[in-house]
């Protein structure tokens, strides 16, 4: 049985009430639900956060889920609308680039000064592109999943994930590695 | 791979959340728990308060065809709880001075321990 069967089991097994199946879920695509939130919304905290009501949303939804895309998608499709609705808010009244770089300087973990850089990479560009690229080039999702996961045309995934890596390496080049 | 390409590579590898998280998923099954329960109490507010409200709203005839239930309630209510009490009443005193030819084991919580088991005892 390949993953993607796996996954196709495991939904029909929590949608007849399977709490453990549902929790295989969560164990399985957590990884990739929360490092596509991390990279898109730059606070940790907020990301785990939303990572979690994203599951909750699933475990919901699970009737919604039609298998016309990958667990993986969708889930990631979940993930970005509450991404989009949550920095909508804390962008309101604020600076859109100043503010979501401001909650990554608070950052005190270990590695942070390499984070900032990326953080700065990252500001350069818009909400879509980032989240392109941080499905297509950090995430492993092919252009057809990041498509599906965020309902953008797949020209667009594209052009995206081209202009926003050619930005980043242009940004990250410039700078200086603090490593 | 040039410079930069390694080194954004090694910046989204910083981001990576780990592959197996306990805490993370425990906290996702308590915030499902505590929707679950929102849930039943919403399906029960949605049950419940129609029907207090058809309750109330029949009330009156439900009381008229029931008075004479009241009224008997009434006269035999004190002698069945005289009944009762007396009934508890021998209950306790013969548990208490364990009189013989009643066997209260039955009714001990929590029930008495059954001997250890023993080697020789074997397994039947």
């Amino acid at each position: 049985m390949n993953l993607v069967d796996l996954d196709g089991v495991l939904v029909a097994e929590a949608r007849r009430g399977s709490a453990r199946a549902f929790e295989r879920l969560v164990a399985k695509h957590q990884q990739a639900v929360r490092g596509f939130l991390r990279r898109v919304m730059g606070d940790w905290a907020d990301a785990d956060d939303l990572a979690q009501e994203t599951f909750v949303a699933a475990w919901a939804g699970m009737d919604a889920y039609k298998g016309a895309s990958s667990v993986r998608s969708w889930l990631c499709a979940i993930a970005w609308r509450k991404a989009k609705s949550h920095l909508r808010s804390r962008w309101r009244g604020a600076a859109r680039d100043r503010s979501w770089l401001n909650a990554r300087e608070t950052t005190t973990e270990p590695g942070a000064e390499n984070r900032m850089a990326l953080a700065r990479a990252l500001a350069s560009l818009s909400l879509e592109q980032r989240a392109a690229v941080s499905l297509c080039l950090a995430g492993g999702f092919s252009h057809i999943e990041a498509a599906e996961a965020l309902g953008l045309p797949l020209g667009t995934i594209k052009s995206h994930v081209t202009r926003g890596r050619a930005k980043l390496l242009q940004v990250l080049g410039d700078g200086d590695d603090p490593s | 791979m040039t410079h930069p390409e390694e080194r954004l590579a090694r910046l989204w590898a910083q981001d990576e959340a780990p592959e197996i998280d306990p805490a993370f998923e425990r906290g996702v099954s308590a915030r499902i728990g505590r929707r679950q329960i929102l849930r039943e109490i919403g399906e029960g507010v949605v049950w419940a308060a129609p029907a207090a409200a058809v309750i109330w709203a029949v009330w009156p005839s439900i009381g008229q065809a029931t008075q004479w239930l009241t009224l008997a309630a009434a006269q035999i209510g004190p002698v069945l709880v005289i009944i009762a009490s007396t009934l508890i009443a021998l209950w306790s005193a013969a548990r208490l001075l364990d009189l013989p030819g009643l066997d209260f084991g039955a009714l001990e919580y929590p029930p008495p321990r059954s001997r250890p088991y023993r080697p020789q005892d074997g397994f039947d």
